[in-house]
C-alpha cells in the first residue's frame, strides 16, 4: 500500500512537471525557465533512493526529449549521468541544509544542460550558453518551494 | 552505465534513421493533455481580458472587420476572373495550370518553451490529414512548416529558426535567393547574394516554390537592410518576416495539389475543391476555399 502510494505521488509529480514545462512564459523570462522535470528527478532521488535511480533519470530524460523535440537520447544521457552522480552523493546531500541543496541543484542542472548543449551543437542548433546559467539559477531558486510542494503532494497521497 | 550506452544508441539511431518517429508520435500524443493544461493559464488570461472588453470596443472591432471583409471581397472578385484569365493564357502557352491551394484554418495551441528553439504547436494533427513538410501561413505571410506530427497536434518549425531556410524570390524582378533563419523572431538573412544582385530595401520576397516544399507565391519577408562590404564577395541582406511569428494565433494550413486530401475524403466541402482542381475547364470561381470548420480537439 505504502509503496503504491509512493508511485502515485511520483506519477502526479511528473505530470505536474510536464504541465509546468508546457506553460507559456513571456519572452522576457522564457530564457530563465526552471527545469521542472530535473527538479522532480532530484527530489525523488533524494527522498526515495530505493525507487528512483538512474533508470528513473532515463525515463524523465525520455519525456524531456519528447517535450523539447530534440533527438532521442540527448536528454536521457544527460539526466542518466546527473542521476548517477546524485545517487552517489545522495546520503550527504539529503542532510544538507536547504541553501546548500539549492547549490547542488544549480550544479546538477548546469551539468545536464551543458551535456545537452554539447550534443545539440554537434547535431543541430543549441540554446545559448547564458540561458543555461539563467535556467540553473532559477531552478536552484525555486527548488526549496518546489521540494516543499512535492513533499505536500506525497503526504497528501499517502 | 547501461543507460549511457542506451542513450548513445538512441541518439545514433534517431540521427541516422527514421525508426523512432513512431515512438515520438505516440509519446507526444500522450502528452497532449499536459500540453493543453499547460496552455490553460494563457487561454484563461485571454478569456478574462475578453470578458472585460467593453461593448463599444467590440462594436468598433466588428465594424472595422466588416469594412475589411468588403474590401477583401471586392479584391477576391477581381482575383477570380484574373485567375481564370491567367489559366487560359498559360494554356495557350502550353504551360501547366496554376491552381490555388486549399487551406484549412488551425489554431495555435502551444509555443516552444525556450526562445532559441523556434517552433509552435497547432491543434491539427494526423487525424486532420496534416502531413510532414506542410506549409503554414498566417494572414500576412509564411510562418513555417510542419516537422513533427502527433494524433491531434503537430509541431511547426518557424522560418526564423536557425535550422530553417526558405527558397524565395524578389517579387519585383524574380531574383532568387534563400532566406535563412537566424534564431531571432524579427529577422532572417539572405544567403550568398552576389553584390551586384538587384535587391533593394523594401522589396517583397515571395516563396519561389523551388525546393518543392513550399507553395509558390506566398509573401515571406521584406528587405530591411543591405550591406555591401568590399571585404566579402556577397552582400549582407537582412529581411523582416511578413508573418507575425510571435503574435498570430489563427493560422492556415496549406494543402498543395490535393496532397493529404485523400485522408480527408469524408469532408464534402473539400471534396468539392478537389474535384474542381481536377476539372479541366477554367472556372470563374476561386479554387481555394477556406473551410471554416469549428475546431474539434
Amino acid at each position: 500500500m505504502r509503496v503504491s502510494g509512493n508511485w502515485i505521488a511520483v506519477i502526479i509529480s511528473v505530470v505536474l512537471a510536464l504541465v509546468l514545462e508546457f506553460i507559456r512564459f513571456p519572452d522576457l523570462i522564457a530564457n530563465a525557465r526552471p527545469e521542472w522535470l530535473t527538479l522532480v528527478l532530484v527530489h525523488w532521488i533524494l527522498r526515495r533512493p530505493d525507487i528512483a535511480g538512474v533508470g528513473f533519470g532515463f525515463v524523465i530524460g525520455l519525456a524531456l526529449d519528447v517535450v523539447s523535440g530534440s533527438y532521442f537520447g540527448i536528454h536521457t544521457l544527460a539526466l542518466s549521468l546527473v542521476s548517477y552522480l546524485l545517487v552517489g552523493m545522495q546520503k550527504r546531500v539529503q542532510l544538507f541544509p536547504i541553501p546548500q541543496q539549492a547549490f547542488v541543484v544549480f550544479f546538477l542542472v548546469t551539468l545536464s544542460l551543458f551535456i545537452v548543449y554539447t550534443f545539440e551543437s554537434l547535431l543541430s542548433v543549441p540554446d545559448n550558453l547564458i540561458s543555461i546559467f539563467l535556467q540553473a539559477f532559477t531552478s536552484a531558486l525555486i527548488w526549496p518551494f518546489f521540494a516543499l510542494l512535492l513533499d505536500r503532494i506525497s503526504a497528501w497521497v499517502r | 552505465m547501461l543507460s549511457v550506452v542506451l542513450s548513445i544508441t538512441l541518439i545514433v539511431v534517431d540521427v541516422r534513421f527514421q525508426h523512432l518517429d513512431h515512438a515520438r508520435h505516440w509519446l507526444s500524443s500522450a502528452f497532449t493533455p499536459m500540453q493543453w493544461l499547460g496552455d490553460l493559464p494563457f487561454r484563461l488570461s485571454n478569456g478574462i481580458a475578453f470578458l472585460f472588453t467593453s461593448r463599444e470596443a467590440l462594436e468598433d472591432e466588428l465594424e472595422s472587420m466588416r469594412a475589411k471583409v468588403l474590401v477583401l471581397e471586392r479584391k477576391s472578385q477581381k482575383l477570380a476572373s484574373m485567375t481564370a484569365e491567367m489559366n487560359r493564357l498559360r494554356e495557350l502557352l502550353k504551360a501547366s495550370r496554376v491552381v490555388d491551394d486549399d487551406v484549412v484554418v488551425t489554431e495555435l495551441s502551444g509555443v516552444s518553451p525556450d526562445v532559441d528553439n523556434q517552433y509552435i504547436v497547432i491543434d491539427k494533427g494526423i487525424s486532420d490529414g496534416v502531413y510532414r513538410g506542410q506549409a503554414v501561413l498566417d494572414d500576412n505571410g509564411l510562418m513555417g512548416q510542419v516537422i513533427e506530427l502527433s494524433e491531434f497536434t503537430s509541431r511547426v518549425l518557424l522560418i526564423s529558426d536557425g535550422r530553417h531556410a526558405v527558397p524565395v524570390q524578389v517579387n519585383r524582378n524574380g531574383v532568387r535567393a534563400i532566406a535563412y533563419g537566424v534564431g531571432s523572431m524579427g529577422r532572417l538573412e539572405l544567403g550568398n547574394v552576389p553584390d551586384t544582385a538587384d535587391i533593394q530595401v523594401g522589396d517583397l520576397l515571395v516563396s519561389s516554390g523551388l525546393g518543392g516544399r513550399f507553395p509558390q507565391g506566398y509573401p515571406v519577408a521584406t528587405v530591411s537592410s543591405i550591406e555591401h562590404d568590399p571585404g566579402y564577395s556577397f552582400a549582407r541582406v537582412e529581411v523582416r518576416p511578413k508573418a507575425k511569428l510571435n503574435e498570430s494565433s489563427l493560422l492556415l494550413l496549406v494543402f498543395q495539389d490535393g496532397k493529404g486530401l485523400q485522408s480527408q475524403s469524408t469532408d464534402s466541402e473539400r471534396d468539392e475543391v478537389a474535384l474542381r482542381l481536377n476539372d479541366a475547364a477554367p472556372s470563374n470561381e476561386i479554387n481555394g476555399e477556406v473551410a471554416t470548420k469549428e475546431i474539434s480537439p
